[in-house]
């Protein structure tokens, strides 16, 4: 090795290691900061009781915070049981056909569709077409398409990365593919599917852009209910966050700084969570695979 | 022994309990299958849905204004007919040199960034890598991305605010294209760690043997070998740069404006527009105005198109990459 690569060396790897340095701090600066920013409206009870407002001091997430658990366990609902037998069918039946690769390549789209699109049209088809107005039905079909790929590739993985003896020893016992999959795939594939469900509902739970066109009519404030109709509009903590800064000229009501920090610091902590559970249910897979196999 | 006689020979007939489970069989496959081919359908409506609410864009605007003009005008405020009837104008061209800027420029962000990264995880140190650094992104992917606009917005902005020029607030390209590189950054790490780790082994080995310092077998052996899902990484951060709405709503300032690249480096803090940024502000008057209405369907087309393409892109890349190796 002569002297000049040797340099080069430690000043590429020198500089790959600073600029990926810089950049975590900075992304963790951020969250954190923003987080403590919010600190002192998450402390404060009425921030999860009261409504928003525009024109007054007070305001609070109550209705988003509940409507965005309503958005998410709606969407789960719906997107679970096709995400699931759709991601058995390719690991499990599918082959190599010319419609099976339509299949793959659409749900490929449909990953990478950009939110907004899915918005608009969820508002086409699930508002105006059924001429009905924005409603959480529609606002989670709409999370529903872009929750369903990822129900599919991470069903698809995890009973890929099950043992194969697993599927063959069950077949041989003479079960039905139907047997082997419903009695002996799913549940060894259990832990993975529950860290699966856990990391999609973090997705949905802040996506804004499908719910801002298929759940609300774009105003910050409209939506102080708990009722549990699906039929009923209603906006997401994510959503309310950019109607609110959007609409909001910062100084008209005192308090709308310290409101919109935080909403975004629930936001970041509640993905802290749903990511840290996802970990766990990911680590009790682990040590469940290894107990039982 | 009933457990013998459910087992079908050819010699006696199958036994109903049998002939019960193969239905079974039947059904539950065919089951799985309708809901494999949801995804398609799903496709289906929504190029059926967007082609027939962009359906009077197609007619009334027509292609060669909507793709020929730069004056993005849909209300008529600015343009007057000669009795002085607001003149709307639908020229898409403005969104979409605005996304095409915005996401060029956070690629330039992101792209050193997120192969940094992914070195850092792949190669230089595993041990922190798969233990901080993978988690770390992954919480980083997770952070809502109207969070990313929302911090933008609030800290980012009143930064650049002090270089802009008088009157500007330091919304513009420049912020757009920091929100977006940062949200682009884990997409392109995850995927290229993946691939620099999926690289054989022997070929690291071969090249350090051969008196290679790790920079170089880096540079030439690795990333080569590791192209194919460096190049997924940086394409699906693209499309993912190009479909954000309301983060880049919040920090562009959306004025219908061209970005202006013949001023240097001040364009970066002038405000703009993109393709995204557009349909989101219809939200404000759904129904009000169906020409504009239409025009945002047809820019949402537009966008499905630039999927379609990437997702095409990806496939080709890879299995290219199959076929050499």
């Amino acid at each position: 090795m002569n002297r000049r690569a040797r340099v080069n060396n430690a000043l590429a790897f020198g500089l790959i290691r600073a600029i990926a340095i810089v950049f975590l701090l900075l992304v963790v600066y951020v969250l954190l900061y923003t987080v403590v920013q919010g600190w002192s409206e998450l402390t404060r009870g009425a921030f999860y009781t009261s409504p928003p407002s525009t024109d007054h001091a007070g305001s609070g997430a109550g209705p988003q915070i509940f409507n965005t658990f309503y958005l998410l366990i709606l969407t789960v609902i719906l997107t679970v049981p096709s995400g699931l037998a759709a991601g058995i069918y390719f690991a499990e039946y599918a082959g190599t056909g010319r419609l099976v690769n339509a299949i793959r390549r659409a749900t490929e789209t449909l990953a990478t569709l950009p939110s907004i699109v899915v918005g608009l049209f969820g508002y086409a088809l699930f508002v105006q077409a059924t001429g009905s107005h924005p409603s959480r039905l529609a606002a989670s079909l709409a999370l529903t398409v872009i929750a369903l790929p990822y129900a599919v590739r991470i069903t698809e993985d995890a009973l890929r990365s099950l043992p194969t003896t697993l599927r063959e020893s069950s077949l041989a016992l003479g079960a039905t593919r139907w047997q082997t999959i419903t009695r002996v795939l799913l549940p060894a594939a259990l832990p993975q599917l529950v860290t699966g469900v856990i990391l999609i509902s973090g997705r949905a739970f802040g996506e804004a852009a499908a719910v801002l066109f298929t759940g609300t009519v774009g105003t910050p404030t409209a939506y102080a209910n708990y009722s549990l109709s699906p039929f009923l509009p209603g906006d997401s903590l994510a959503v309310n966050l950019y109607v609110f800064r959007s609409q909001v000229e910062p100084g008209t009501v005192p308090d709308a700084a310290a409101y919109a920090d935080g909403v975004a610091a629930l936001l970041i902590l509640l993905v802290l969570v749903f990511n840290i559970a996802a970990r766990y249910a990911a680590r009790h897979a682990v040590r469940r695979l290894q107990g039982a196999i | 022994m009933r457990a013998v006689s459910t087992v079908p020979s050819a010699l006696e007939p199958a036994a109903p309990q049998w002939r019960r489970r193969l239905r079974a069989e039947r059904i539950s496959r065919i089951g799985f299958a309708a809901a494999a081919g949801l995804s398609l359908v799903v496709v289906g409506l929504v190029i059926l849905f967007l082609t027939i609410n962009a359906w009077p864009a197609f007619v009334h605007i027509g292609l060669d204004h909507f793709f020929g003009s730069t004056t993005w005008d849909p209300e008529g405020a600015n343009h007057h007919t000669q009795n002085l009837q607001p003149l709307p104008f639908f020229g898409s061209l403005t969104p979409i040199a605005g996304s095409a800027v915005a996401v060029i420029l956070a690629l330039v962000i992101a792209i050193p960034v997120g192969l940094a990264l992914a070195i850092m995880i792949a190669e230089t140190s595993r041990h922190v890598g798969e233990r901080v650094l993978r988690p770390a992104i992954e919480l980083f992917v997770g952070v809502p991305s109207i969070v990313y606009g929302y911090v933008g917005l609030v800290l980012l902005v009143p930064q650049l605010e002090r270089f802009a020029p008088p009157g500007q607030s330091g919304q513009g390209f420049g912020a757009a294209a920091i929100v977006l590189g940062v949200m682009v950054v884990p997409t392109i790490a995850t995927l290229s760690a993946d691939a620099l780790q999926a690289v054989p082994s022997s070929l690291r080995e071969g090249s350090i043997a051969l008196g290679a310092t790790p920079w170089q077998t880096l540079r030439r052996v690795l990333i080569p070998a590791a192209r194919a899902g460096i190049i997924s990484g940086i394409v699906l951060g693209l499309a993912r740069a190009m479909g954000e709405a309301l983060a880049v709503a919040l920090v562009i300032g959306g004025v219908a404006r061209l970005p202006d690249l013949a001023g240097g480096l001040s364009f970066l803090l002038k405000p703009g527009m993109t393709m995204t940024t557009t349909i989101t502000d219809g939200i404000s008057n759904l129904g009000a105005n169906p020409k504009a209405e239409a025009a945002r369907y047809l820019l949402a087309l537009v966008l499905l198109v630039i999927t379609f393409a990437c997702v095409t892109t990806v496939r080709v890349v890879q299995r290219r990459s199959e076929v050499i190796t």
